[in-house]
């Protein structure tokens, strides 16, 4: 309707019927003020309406919740269940009949609190902390349900934001044992985390502390690892390298060859460690600062985490092989002195131009990248492949024999 | 800010609440399922016990005439302020007698209860029952049922037999409370790009739903790192576990980069190319056949996603009209001409207007006549001559859900950069003067569609509007921030009337205009009121 009353004005006027200013602005005001009164009295009853279905579910949750218990007390009653209708079971706000609760008065009246009808817990009127917030009844107890909490540096349930995720393994560790002895001392505890904890002991917010990170097995390689660190760790252990990062690698081969010896910005000697140097090349200037983290700790992390002194030989020894292969493989023979590093890069992307164009993109996982190398007619190269596969499920395989699969750019 | 006085770390007072809780609730929840009211009231109970037929009927046609039929007939009472009975039409809420025809204004409602006895009547703009005795609103189950169907039949009427809501009752167990869906996904490394895109088919009520219902038994599926299986996994999470932590979706990640060599890497990626991959591997994982054009997948994507953009284009010589069809799963709105246009517009008005681009200009421009060269265009009606023409792309269909994306990033030979422009969006943007029903029908009525002060006034989509109306609701709204080839994703999701934050394992509440202010690459808009 709001919207014809214009409409209905227009018409008026044009038609020629004359309304003086005065009229004008009277008829003005009203429809300015009903519209408003509209708006306000569509918001206030849809408010209305969400709580008072809330406090009419809170009394038949309480009814039934009373009835339930009586007949718990009265086990022969509980038998009987339907067929001779048990007296009406009744509070304040509602009774119930044996099948069905019905109201007694107002609920917004008779029913202060909202009860949660799963739990049949009272529901937190206000949030624990933060904006609107204030201190709940900690004797009693609450359904898990909170109102969500606003608060600066905090999440909806008013836990702490975690903090160190790009912290290293080092510092990591020395936090813990700082908090270790910070418990066993239960004293003047230094964190704020600590003093958050303790703070609301009793309001379950189902929170972790904001220095944890949930470690996750590697379905690849059944090794335990931060979940901060997962996409990194999975390609190496996939042996995945992306289309930039074949890119990069290019670059840096090329500014190699031209030089004679190695590019300023990533010490080859430094990350022998590294089979797959993706990781490290993928990154462009400006993302050096997310990475630097990554670069001091999180290659010896990972490998270090889990991994056994026995593993570690084994890669090493994978290495010698790589570099020998290196030098079976005419284009790479110059660079035998210069750097086992150097070697397998080029072995890599030697592999990997050679199928690009044959290779369509499509879902080439580690045994399919396996099969391309057969195209590749490099005949001395695939067995070798194959026999280090079985050999061991070791990252630096994987990644030789991956790093061929993903090198079809794109959809 | 934390000045509260430090106590002892208190472990085990922390656990027992939890232990007796569940203790307690086991027994009482195996015997009852959610309670609820039999009746609104007392009085409705009454007047249900009488005459709860005649009562149903009169409710219904009362929702009848307030939704269908032009509104002036229920904004229209007779005037007793003057006692000559004259109608007056009234722009405020006027109550409909649930027992005689009378229509009312608040003041003479509580008169004609006094005397003529009449309980019950009806508010005129939503149909609220108010009751007399109570002098309150009543939101009675079974008709607020019928309100909000707006008194018309609903196929989910038949589901919603006694016998189905038995089967319920006995089948099927409460969640934890605090399990809603609301938690963040840890940034693996570089990983926001999927985090984003997961939050928001995490919180799309289709795609959620269809895994709650079992859409996808991982148990049945045979296939190896399969993305749809890690979908079903998070949502199962999300709603059974009462964790406030985030998640590591790390079967999503080995899926995905199993699925896409394109996307795989420890790098950035763009989440719109990651958007089109997952859907597109949901869509195989689901059923959906590989060369189904769209219209006849009867996959969830599909039927969520799936729009139909037609083309038309018009010979300039002899007007021979060929169109194609063409199914999206987004529309990719372009920024720069907009951007472009909007300069030269400040350049000239001296830079004073709005700087803000709004999402409906870019759609305008979408959707508008394009001039074809001769180059480009062979008209197979003029003898396969090159001709002029005139391009035009309209939405032949449009999906439950609708993704738009706003391309930011541009990419050419020598360089890619992205737009930082500022795109407004409306939290509900009306898509029928987009659609080739509207461009074909009505293409004189275009010009007045715009105009917003008529537009935005019609929330109902009946009779009583000028102007036909296709509403859809802001539901997610992915930001990037940062250069082109690093920065970092977040999202906006609504649930309910709160708008919530994705910001990796981070889950924060934010208001409505936080959402709007936002620099937007990927909106959703899903369809309003789900009743179009």
């Amino acid at each position: 309707m709001s919207e014809d009353g214009p409409a209905e004005l227009e018409d008026l006027l044009k038609s020629g019927v004359h309304i003086s200013p005065a009229t004008l602005d009277e008829v003005t005001k009203h429809i300015f003020e009903d519209v408003l009164y509209d708006v306000m009295s569509s918001i206030a009853l849809s408010c209305h309406r969400s709580e008072k279905l809330l406090r009419m579910s809170s009394a038949a949750t309480q009814v039934e919740s009373l009835a339930v218990a009586q007949l718990d007390s009265q086990p022969s009653a509980k038998n009987a269940h339907a067929p001779p209708p048990p007296p009406p079971i009744s509070n304040d706000a509602a009774s119930w009949d044996g099948h069905r609760v019905h109201l007694k008065g107002n609920p917004l009246k008779t029913t202060p609190e909202i009860i949660c009808p799963h739990c049949k817990l009272p529901r937190l009127k206000y949030p624990a902390s933060g904006k609107g917030a204030q201190t709940p009844d900690m004797t009693k107890e609450y359904c898990n349900l909170h109102p969500w909490v606003q608060r600066p540096g905090h999440d909806v349930y008013g836990n702490l934001f975690p903090t160190d995720m790009a912290k290293s393994k080092k510092e990591r560790e020395l936090q813990k044992q700082q908090l270790k002895n910070a418990d066993k001392e239960s004293v003047g505890t230094p964190g704020s985390q600590d003093t958050d904890m303790t703070a609301e002991p009793k309001l379950n917010t189902g929170g972790k502390p904001a220095h944890y990170i949930p470690w996750h097995t590697c379905p690849n390689c059944k090794r335990s690892l931060l979940i901060t660190r997962f996409a990194q760790h999975l390609e190496k252990c996939l042996g995945i390298s992306g289309r930039q990062s074949s890119r990069n690698a290019m670059a840096k081969l090329t500014g190699q060859n031209g030089n004679g010896s190695g590019m300023g910005n990533t010490p080859l000697g430094s990350r022998m460690g590294t089979p797959v140097p993706a990781s490290q090349g993928s990154v462009a200037a400006g993302k050096d600062k997310r990475i630097s983290p990554v670069k001091k700790g999180g290659d010896d992390d990972d490998g270090d985490d889990n991994e056994t002194p026995e593993k570690k030989k084994k890669k090493k020894s994978s290495y010698v092989k790589k570099a020998d292969r290196g030098g079976k493989d005419g284009t790479l023979k110059v660079k035998l002195k210069a750097s086992k590093e150097s070697q397998e890069k080029e072995a890599a992307i030697a592999a990997k131009r050679l199928p690009k164009p044959t290779e369509g993109g499509s879902g080439a996982s580690k045994a399919g990248g396996e099969g391309k190398r057969d195209r590749d007619g490099d005949a001395e190269e695939s067995p070798r492949k194959k026999l280090k596969l079985t050999l061991s499920k070791e990252d630096s395989t994987l990644s030789e024999i991956g790093s061929n699969a993903p090198s079809g750019s794109g959809n | 800010m934390d000045s509260i006085a430090v106590k002892p770390p208190s472990g085990a007072a922390l656990a027992s609440p939890k232990v007796t809780k569940n203790a307690k609730t086991a027994a009482v929840t195996a015997n009852s399922m959610e309670s609820s009211v039999a009746f609104g009231c007392e009085h409705v109970r009454e007047l249900f016990e009488e005459a709860k037929k005649a009562a149903t009927r009169n409710y219904i046609q009362i929702l009848q005439t307030i939704h269908d039929k032009p509104s002036i007939i229920a904004q229209t009472h007779r005037s007793t302020a003057n006692a000559d009975g004259r109608s007056v039409v009234s722009l405020r809420p006027l109550y409909l007698c649930l027992q005689c025809p009378n229509v009312m204004t608040e003041e003479v409602r509580d008169g004609h209860f006094d005397a003529k006895g009449h309980a019950f009547s009806v508010e005129s703009r939503e149909g609220y029952l108010y009751c007399h005795p109570c002098a309150d609103y009543v939101y009675d189950p079974a008709l607020e049922t019928l309100r909000l169907q707006k008194g018309k039949k609903r196929k989910h009427e038949e589901m919603n037999s006694p016998d189905n809501s038995q089967l319920i009752r006995h089948n099927s167990t409460f969640v934890p409370c605090r399990a809603i869906g609301l938690r963040g996904l840890y940034n693996m490394g570089q990983t926001c790009f999927m985090s984003v895109i997961l939050q928001t088919l995490l919180h799309n009520p289709f795609v959620r739903n269809f895994y709650l219902a079992e859409g996808h038994k991982p148990a049945d599926c045979e296939k190896d790192a399969c993305v749809s299986c890690a979908m079903d996994e998070i949502i199962i999470e999300f709603h059974s576990a009462e964790k406030t932590e985030g998640y590591g979706a790390v079967s999503m990640l080995l899926g995905s980069w199993m699925a896409a060599q394109a996307l795989a890497g420890y790098q950035q990626q763009d989440a719109h190319e990651y958007m089109q991959f997952i859907l597109n591997t949901l869509h195989l994982e689901n059923g959906g056949s590989t060369d189904s054009h769209g219209s006849d997948c009867g996959c969830i994507i599909h039927q969520t996603f799936a729009g139909m953009l037609q083309s038309t284009v018009t010979c300039d010589k002899c007007r021979n009209v060929t169109t194609a069809l063409d199914p999206v799963m987004d529309l990719s709105l372009d920024l720069r001409s907009q951007a472009k246009k909007r300069k030269l517009q400040q350049s000239g008005d001296g830079g004073d207007k709005d700087f803000a681009i709004d999402i409906r200009d870019c759609l305008d421009r979408f959707t508008g006549r394009e001039r074809l060269a001769a180059a480009e265009y062979t008209c197979g009606n003029c003898g396969g001559q090159q001709q002029n023409a005139t391009k035009q792309l309209s939405i032949k269909r449009l999906p439950p859900v609708l993704p738009i994306h706003l391309k930011r990033f541009e990419h050419s030979k020598s360089s890619s950069s992205k737009l930082e422009t500022k795109i407004k969006f409306p939290l509900t943007l009306d898509m029928y003067p987009y659609t080739t029903h509207c461009k074909t029908t009505a293409p004189t009525t275009k010009a007045s569609l715009k105009n917003p002060s008529l537009s935005n006034l019609n929330s109902s989509q009946n009779i009583n509007s000028p102007y036909p109306s296709l509403y859809y609701e802001l539901s997610s709204v992915v930001v990037h921030k940062g250069k082109i080839d690093s920065g970092h994703y977040v999202s906006y999701s609504r649930e309910g009337n709160d708008w919530f934050l994705f910001d990796d394992s981070k889950v924060v509440l934010v208001p409505e205009s936080e959402v709007l202010a936002a620099n937007a690459y990927l909106l959703f808009y899903m369809v309003g009121a789900l009743e179009v």
